[in-house]
């Protein structure tokens, strides 16, 4: 399927830039469903991580 | 039927995407599966992975596959809830071609650690999983599927999934997917032909069909014997490409092939390039294999049940039976031990069968246990 160029050059970017891993050291992210957004600094100064919250996420729960 | 589509399972992973970026910029990947909760311990989504979703959403070629809803739990969680509501907003906003999760229950208190098990075959669980697709097919209105599991304790277990799932999936007019590295998986680990093990499938029931790799890790019982494990770290075995022609030519309902793999077996660029010559050769198998159905055999998979009981369907038996198998598997410090409290305790002589179970299969159990715990 053909997608939009500038949507891949946004891709080839993102993906040089970023650290996203979802599944370096487990099969799959095992998110920790407390509920709360709560953000934590990533001590390796990275984008930072948070107790993940559906409601917020637009990528989860599109809120 | 019209050819089905190749895609990829693709979650925001820079290994798995950067694998695929290139099949992407030349137009080869037709779908894309998503599992929308395996969520990421990242604060910033990017809006080019929500773009990328939505591009393949928008011509119906993205589909949801959720990993840790854990079907057959026997006592309604909150936290089941809690995946439904979350899978009823996704899906608003993207509108995904067809639903699935996995067959089994999930070891582990915590609801998202553990790994998927197998269970006894009997009226209660297909009790249990009916209320759990019909709450999942309410929640999206899409077809709704299960995809087989790779893990089996006994022989007995293996062959009879294919007809259980049948039962199960009739009450929601549910599709199968046909893990076929799961079915290489029983069918080493098990000593039986894997094309024997295809047929036992409700192969009219199959709209989806994956591959992926896997690992060995040396039996309990004998060193010189290897044990299959789905663990998706590694490139499609041939044997697992060998299984295709035979799929795609008897399952008349296939819409998606996805090629699965982990980003921690896609670092390298040898992995990563490994990975495109895998789908150019599932790509490849399609073309070649894929045949015009009648147009009588289709099947829409559209549920038209629309009604659900107010209160989930439970067992606490079941339940209580499920804690006290998942609590021996994460704390049994060895096999040995574990043998004996399964021969004396409370599963013995009943449905779950321990009595026929493999010892291998039965230390794997325990290995997955320990691992997710």
């Amino acid at each position: 399927m053909k997608l939009s160029k500038s949507l891949l050059a946004s891709m080839a970017v993102g993906l040089a830039l970023t650290t996203v891993t979802s599944s370096c050291n487990s099969e799959f992210i095992t998110p920790n469903l407390e509920d709360t957004s709560e953000v934590k600094e990533d001590p390796n100064g990275g984008e930072g991580t948070c107790d993940p919250n559906w409601e917020d996420c637009p990528a989860c729960g599109l809120g | 039927m019209t050819t089905p589509y190749a895609g990829i399972a693709a979650n925001l992973d820079k290994h798995i995407l950067t694998a695929a970026l290139p099949l992407l910029e030349d137009g080869k990947v037709e779908a894309i599966e998503w599992s929308f909760d395996a969520l990421f311990n990242h604060r910033n989504i990017p809006d080019w992975f929500v773009e990328l979703l939505s591009a393949f959403a928008k011509e119906k070629r993205l589909v949801g596959h959720g990993v840790f809803f854990s079907i057959f739990k026997a006592e309604w969680s909150p936290e089941q809830q809690r995946w439904l509501d979350h899978l009823k907003k996704v899906n608003n906003y993207f509108k995904f071609d067809h639903v699935s999760e996995h067959f089994g229950f999930m070891t582990g208190e915590n609801f998202h650690n553990g790994a998927p098990l197998s269970l006894p075959l009997n009226s209660t669980t297909l009790a249990i999983g009916r209320d759990r697709l019909q709450r999942i097919s309410d929640a999206v209105h899409c077809p709704v599927g299960l995809e087989n599991l790779a893990f089996a304790y006994s022989l007995d277990e293996v062959k009879r999934q294919g007809a259980f799932l049948d039962d199960l999936m009739k009450s929601v007019n549910g599709f199968v997917i046909l893990d076929l590295h799961n079915i290489y998986c029983q069918a080493h680990n098990f000593d039986v032909d894997p094309i024997d093990l295809i047929k036992s499938y409700p192969l009219d029931r199959v709209r989806e069909v994956h591959i992926s790799g896997g690992s060995f890790v040396e039996a309990y019982s004998n060193s010189n014997k290897q044990i299959r494990r789905d663990t998706h770290n590694h490139n499609v075995p041939q044997e697992v490409f060998d299984l295709l022609p035979y799929t795609l030519a008897n399952c008349h309902n296939i819409a998606y092939c996805m090629l699965e793999q982990l980003g921690n077996g896609l670092v390298e660029a040898g992995e990563k390039a490994q990975f495109r010559l895998d789908f150019e050769q599932m790509k490849t198998l399609i073309s070649h294999n894929s045949i015009q159905s009648n147009q009588y055999n289709i099947n829409n998979f559209h549920n038209s049940k629309s009604a659900i009981e107010t209160q989930p369907w439970n067992s606490i038996e079941l339940q209580v039976e499920q804690t006290y198998l998942s609590n021996l598997l994460e704390t049994e410090p060895s096999i040995d031990s574990l043998i004996a409290n399964l021969k004396s305790g409370r599963l013995a002589n009943t449905d779950w069968k321990v009595e026929m179970w493999d010892i291998d299969m039965l230390a794997t159990a325990h290995a997955i246990a320990q691992k997710w715990k």
